[in-house]
């Protein structure tokens, strides 16, 4: 049914897009079967809750056929739904658990050590992003995960760039402790 | 740039989200708005029909047709019901289509015609 799912960069048939405005199920349920995995995918990057990804999806597809007029362009389309998609985790982040200051103290920059060859044989990578709390996730998913600069990421979460490059590196250096005290444990 | 270390991180991430997202159970069903019983959407059809006839009757009782007018009202009436019908036969091909995975020229197509059918001169046409 329609195109092979890849990501938010698929594109929709303007016929398809349009139909789906217009109310019709079926175009709809072709929006809702292309873009699924990006969005659940998305989500559970930022989320870490297969449950939490999933409620949130609903919603976005909800919110998707309800709003999806504003979209001119078929063409247009992945990126505004990714955008749908960020929005509608950090705003259940921002009810959840509201951001207690911006004004963070100075952080040196973290030393990985080169952390890469043992990131990339640790087994249980789970543990490793349980280590940081929802915002904290949150940035560094969008910046590692999905690309998005300090610079977007600040202005989705309506945050000075210089905080969100403190609470990266912040984020960091609690990975980075992580994975030293497992290092350690190890050898 | 990515670190060495934050392109290790993306890369075992990524795998990790891949695998967690694919075991996600989400049917469209959990989507889709309800649709309505057959019974109310028969008594929609009824109450449009009886207020087509409605107005219909009032404005022939209380503005007697004149050649120069004739027009304008035609367009501002409701359509009739043959074309309703038509128009959601050709509903029903849209979806269909989509469903069985049609070419954009054949959806095209169908969309087409379902623009000249809603067009003001097709309505115009038709009475």
């Amino acid at each position: 049914m329609g195109a092979t799912p890849k990501g938010f960069g698929c594109e929709l048939s303007p016929s398809i897009f349009k139909a789906a405005v217009r109310g019709r199920q079926q175009a709809q349920r072709v929006v809702f079967e292309t873009y699924k995995p990006a969005v659940l995918r998305t989500l559970m990057g930022l989320c870490h809750d297969r449950e939490l990804a999933r409620d949130l999806a609903q919603d976005v597809f909800i919110q998707t056929f309800r709003k999806m007029h504003q979209v001119r362009q078929p063409q247009a389309f992945g990126g505004w739904l990714k955008q749908l998609t960020i929005r509608t985790a950090l705003a259940h982040f921002r009810v959840q658990q509201p951001q207690s200051s911006s004004n963070l103290p100075e952080v040196a920059d973290p030393t990985w050590h080169s952390m890469a060859d043992w990131l990339t044989q640790l087994a249980d990578v789970e543990q490793l992003i349980k280590q940081l709390d929802d915002h904290e996730r949150s940035i560094v998913w969008l910046y590692v995960g999905e690309g998005y600069s300090h610079q977007e990421i600040a202005e989705l979460t309506h945050t000075p760039p210089a905080t969100i490059r403190q609470q990266y590196r912040r984020a960091l250096i609690k990975l980075h402790r992580y994975l030293s005290e497992e290092q350690h444990e190890k050898s | 740039m990515k670190s060495r270390d934050e392109q290790a991180l993306q890369q075992r991430w990524h795998k990790h989200v891949d695998e967690q997202a694919n075991t996600i159970e989400l049917a469209w069903q959990q989507i889709a708005p309800k649709p309505q019983p057959i019974s109310q959407r028969l008594w929609w059809l009824a109450t449009a029909a009886a207020l087509v006839v409605a107005v219909t009757y009032l404005g022939w009782q209380q503005q007697p047709p004149s050649p120069a007018r004739s027009v304008a009202t035609n367009l501002e009436q409701p359509m009739l019901l043959a074309d309703n019908y038509r128009l959601t036969q050709l509903d029903k091909q849209i979806q269909l289509a989509l469903l069985r995975g049609a070419d954009t020229t054949t959806l095209d197509s169908l969309w087409q015609q379902r623009a000249q059918l809603t067009s003001p001169q097709a309505l115009q046409a038709t009475q």
